[in-house]
């Protein structure tokens, strides 16, 4: 009875230490990847929710907590509600392009595979260039005189805009830019996705009376490429929020504002007129946003694998 | 319900000529299987005959009518895919309602509101459903409307697939491989299941298949095919008992027929096998042959000095007993009762017969050669046995 006891104890101290043992080497080998997190992501996120509590300047010598009044200045900020309007309609303007005509480069690809190689590297190749590179050369095609878009269009008699300088055209220049380089990345997505997709499916369709392309669309293509979908809007919804370097280094959120977006303004307020604290608390705002639309994507990911 | 003729199909694939010259006619009701090793152009054949690759030659009659110019969603054809390709996003009803709705209802009234609000559709879908539900039944779905493919096993999904097809009560029905993805036992049932759906239905089946098994258990006609060209069309039996090939002999049958190399003596006889076959060869003497003898058609007995035992496989029911003929050195088997030269053990020294007018001769390219042989009268049997 008592050995028993003794025994029993024993093997649940041996199964005590291996689990233990167990524990360590999973804690050991996440370690890295922790460090890293802890290093690149939440150090800084917590920094900066820090700092935003505070009226903090960079290279000031004394700084004081000053509450939530950052964020109070921010709900009074026009320029802020502005750059906050301008990302959304940045947003709104280029996803549904850059997703749609990145399927349909893909469809026309799948569709027919002569040249497809071709077509594939030079839809692909703007995504390869540097955006502060390019934004030169854009710089040049859409100069109001010289530009190769005015010079085209006076060609049919029309007078284009300054499209960089006016107030009503710089936010869709800016996001042509963006959509002439994301749709080659969406592209590439979306020929991944058709690839997922059996060509029995096709064959099957035809058989039970798909004749027309859009029958066979609706029911093999599309519902095949749900989850590529859900993907390439959220990390286009992703970059489109992050614009940045064309507005950088174009137009420098002009004029008067009608171009700022929300990480231009953070950069300004916070590295042009070094209020840290300020733009600590619109990071954070910023940083809700993203998370966002990333809880959308998972929350329909759940719904979507169930 | 429908004939078929396939006539001088052929097909190439850049410079590989994948189908050459293939024809075949089958009548109403026929249960045809393709049979043939992986890559010798079954599912092509298949794909041209759904009407999904057109063929470079040859032409096509369903019921007697031309369908070669016709699309698949025309020919009055359903196919059953190796892969089942159901569609993942919708139900088993859905699944099988697919084929009625896409012929029935047209484009717009297939939007979600529209068959709510137009009665006409209304109707339409209340009779497509009661198809659907019939067909369902048949195959003992119906439990299982609601779910999706994925929620299904491999035999449930080949029945979601069967279903797809038979709901249209097509002419034909051309089925690829459609056991080749599920586990051996239930490939046993769903083979059993489909011929009794072939019965049932009375409609003219194509099966393809890689397994011959499938091919002499389920059909009427067995087409063998080989590097894109059909060997032989007959019945199963045929198939097995009078090749008119040696590949097709070699194909069918396991174990493998055995093949020994002789030579046409001078009245016709064979010599040089190594063992005693009466019977003469139409072929002129000298002419070197091959001899086919199905393992079950040799007749094993103890000592005689003719070959040596390398092995012996009991299976339950039979026993296979391989052997090396001194005369040639060419391996055989011979299956013989399980009981029978009880203790024969491995190197043991045998000899061997063939059952009277069972030999098959092939000349040196594999065609089959006549064979006469003596008619036996039974005292003579007996006294080989
Ligand atoms: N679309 C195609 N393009 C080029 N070659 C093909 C195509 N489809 C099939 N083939 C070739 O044709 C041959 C026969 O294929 P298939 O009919 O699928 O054989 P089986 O069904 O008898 O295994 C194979 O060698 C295959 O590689
Ligand atoms: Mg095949």
């Amino acid at each position: 009875m008592s050995a028993d006891v003794a025994l029993s104890t024993r093997l649940g101290r041996a199964k005590r230490l291996r689990r233990l043992a167990e524990a360590a080497t999973g804690w050991g080998l996440a370690l890295p990847a922790a460090v890293l997190m802890l290093a690149l992501i939440l150090i800084p996120t917590a920094s900066a929710a820090l700092l935003a509590l505070t009226d903090y300047q960079l290279g000031a010598r004394r700084v004081s907590f000053i509450g939530a009044a950052n964020f109070v200045e921010m709900w009074r900020d026009r320029v802020f509600w502005q750059a906050f309007a301008n990302t959304l309609i940045y947003t709104a303007l280029t996803v549904p392009l850059s997703v749609g005509l990145g399927l349909g480069a893909a469809l026309l690809i799948e569709a027919d595979p002569t040249g497809r190689t071709a077509f594939r590297t030079i839809y692909f190749l703007p995504v390869t260039a540097l955006l502060v590179a390019m934004a030169t050369v854009w710089e040049f095609i859409l100069h109001p005189q010289l530009g190769l878009v005015n010079v085209a269009l006076r060609q049919i008699g029309i007078a284009g805009p300054d499209w960089l300088a006016s107030p009503d055209w710089v936010l869709a220049s800016l996001g042509f830019i963006f959509v002439w380089q994301q749709t080659g990345y969406n592209m590439i997505l979306f020929l991944a996705g058709l690839k997922g997709i059996s060509p029995e499916l096709y064959q099957a369709a035809r058989v039970d009376g798909a004749d027309r392309g859009v029958e066979r669309f609706t029911m093999v293509t599309w519902p095949g490429l749900a989850a590529t979908t859900l993907f390439v809007t959220v990390i286009t919804t992703l970059y489109s929020f992050r614009v940045f370097d064309t507005v950088a280094a174009l137009t420098q959120g002009g004029p008067s504002n009608a171009s700022n977006v929300l990480l231009y303004n953070i950069y300004r307020e916070g590295f042009v007129y070094l209020r840290t604290g300020y733009a600590s608390a619109m990071t954070l705002v910023f940083l809700a946003l993203i998370l966002m639309v990333a809880m959308v994507q998972m929350r329909a990911r759940r719904g979507h694998s169930a | 319900m429908a004939s078929l003729e396939i006539d001088g199909v052929s097909k190439r694939y850049g410079d590989n000529l994948i189908l050459d010259g293939v024809s075949v006619d089958v009548p109403d009701g026929a249960f045809l299987t393709l049979v043939g090793p992986s890559g010798c152009g079954k599912s092509t054949l298949l794909r041209i005959l759904a009407g999904l690759e057109l063929q470079d030659a040859g032409s096509l009659r369903i019921g007697g009518h031309e369908v070669s110019h016709l699309r698949p969603s025309r020919r009055d054809i359903a196919m059953v895919f190796q892969s089942y390709a159901l569609y993942p996003h919708m139900t088993v009803a859905q699944n099988i309602a697919i084929p009625l709705i896409l012929r029935r209802l047209p484009l717009w009234q297939r939007l979600p509101l529209m068959a709510r609000l137009l009665p006409q559709a209304r109707s339409t879908l209340a009779r497509i459903d009661a198809e659907v539900q019939a067909a369902m039944e048949m195959l003992g779905l119906t439990s299982l409307a609601e779910r999706r493919p994925v929620q299904l096993s491999g035999g449930q999904r080949q029945r979601v697939a069967l279903g797809r097809a038979l709901v249209r009560q097509p002419a034909v029905f051309l089925l690829d491989e459609p056991l080749s993805n599920l586990d051996a036992k239930l490939r046993v049932h769903m083979r059993s299941e489909i011929a009794q759906l072939h019965g049932r239905l009375g409609t003219t089946f194509v099966y393809v298949t890689h397994d011959q098994i499938e091919a002499m258990t389920m059909s009427t006609h067995v087409a063998v095919m080989m590097e894109g060209r059909l060997l032989q069309v007959a019945t199963p039996s045929e198939i097995y008992a009078d090749p008119a090939d040696l590949r097709v002999a070699e194909f069918i049958g396991s174990p493998k027929i055995n093949v020994l190399p002789a030579r046409v003596g001078a009245d016709g006889t064979l010599t040089g096998v190594g063992l005693p076959v009466s019977g003469s060869v139409a072929a002129a003497p000298g002419t070197a042959v091959q001899l086919g003898l199905r393992p079950e058609h040799l007749i094993l007995r103890r000592g005689g000095g003719r070959g040596t035992v390398s092995a012996i496989e009991d299976t339950g029911p039979e026993r296979f007993v391989s052997l090396v003929l001194d005369a040639s050195d060419a391996p055989v088997v011979a299956r013989v009762a399980p009981d029978h030269c009880a203790g024969l053990r491995v190197g043991d020294d045998v000899s061997l017969a063939v059952l009277p007018g069972k030999a098959l001769v092939f000349d040196h390219a594999g065609a089959r050669l006549g064979f006469d042989h003596p008619a036996m009268t039974p005292g003579e049997f007996d006294h080989v046995r």
